[in-house]
């Protein structure tokens, strides 16, 4: 993985005691994700967009580009972070330890994107 | 071993997620089951909330967004998704995703639909369709004709025939019944296109290259799966 491929630097800036919140606050939401009633309940989730064709060099094609780069760097940069805390150095990330980071993500951050070119919203 | 399958490494997925999320190239959706009418009142607080913060996508929307890729609207996308075909989906969800100005995506393992109505609650058992206690001593699925109906104003899509998981050893037989028989079903009920696919656990493109095959040969447009909307052709 490249430098830019990755957000360490991200992760060195926080120290022990906020690294150590944000771990709480993401296992409080993961709990309450996994109690939620699945059969019966919505579950908000992201979804990624990805065109599985290849382009003319053979290169995969990354899809559209769009929304607000702010809000889509911060939703990157949680992603990063929550997956190198569940991860470490003697075990993969299972799928469903994947699936529950997305819906952390969703069901903490589903709606505070905010239409381009509108005023920010309070959270 | 785990339901949910992916390709390859963990690392991967992960790498390809956090290039969607950076490029804008993601969607969100509100994903339903079972709509029980005692939690309809909750339903709706959900759905106006989105209805406030997001705006609708039809297959229409879907494919320009891939093939211009940008989004067209004020609001970011959204698709409230309803699997396995539930009857209590028509009654309860349909009209609140109408109301506030959402088309549902709704996905149905096309055997359901078929099965007779004294035998649905024991398929549902045998398939991993999930009952809620509504729901007992009625018919469980939609019919043909109701789908045909929702089908005017929502996108009905297969979640293959008979509510199947992809594993790496599938043999063909299965995989073509799956993929290509539910298409065909649907298409034959439906009198259209059917364009988008999801296996039950989510499987995408890469987990079993063989179903990759198929889903090509299938002609469908897009799968659905845990974490992406792949664009097939």
């Amino acid at each position: 993985m490249s430098k830019k491929d990755n957000f360490e630097p991200v992760l060195e800036l926080l120290d022990s005691e906020a690294m150590k919140r944000l771990k709480e606050q993401f296992e409080r939401r993961a709990e309450r994700c996994r109690n939620k009633n699945y059969n019966e309940e919505g579950i908000p989730m992201f979804l990624v967009l990805e065109d599985v064709g290849c382009d003319a060099s053979g290169a995969a094609r990354t899809g559209v580009i769009s929304g607000d780069p702010m809000y889509n760097l911060m939703l990157a940069a949680m992603l990063e972070v929550f997956s190198s805390h569940l991860a470490n150095q003697d075990r993969a990330l299972e799928p469903k330890e994947i699936s529950i980071m997305l819906e952390v993500l969703a069901d903490q951050y589903f709606a505070l994107a905010n239409p381009p070119n509108s005023e920010p919203t309070p959270h | 071993m785990s339901k949910l399958l992916i390709p390859g490494a963990w690392e991967t997925l992960i790498r390809s997620l956090r290039q969607g999320f950076l490029q804008g190239s993601y969607v969100r959706t509100v994903n339903f089951h079972n709509t029980a009418l005692n939690r309809q009142d909750e339903y709706e607080r959900q759905l106006e909330y989105c209805h406030r913060h997001f705006s609708s996508v039809d297959e229409a929307d879907l494919s320009a967004w891939f093939e211009t890729g940008t989004w067209h609207k004020d609001k970011p996308g959204l698709l409230p998704i309803f699997f396995e075909g539930y009857r209590n989906n028509l009654e309860v969800a349909a009209p609140l995703a109408e109301s506030y100005g959402f088309v549902g995506w709704f996905f149905i393992p096309s055997q359901f639909p078929s099965t007779p109505v004294d035998e649905q609650a024991a398929f549902a058992e045998a398939h991993h369709i999930g009952l809620i206690d509504e729901d007992i001593d009625r018919r469980i699925a939609m019919t043909w004709d109701e789908l045909r109906e929702l089908d005017k104003r929502h996108v009905i899509a297969s979640h293959t025939k008979t509510h199947s998981r992809l594993t790496l050893n599938s043999p063909d037989k299965e995989l073509r019944r799956e993929i290509i028989d539910s298409k065909l079903e649907l298409e034959r009920e439906l009198g259209h296109e059917v364009s988008m696919f999801a296996w039950l656990y989510g499987s995408e493109i890469g987990v079993n290259p063989r179903a990759d095959r198929y889903l090509q040969e299938a002609g469908y447009r897009y799968l659905l799966s845990n974490f992406k909307i792949q664009k097939l052709r």
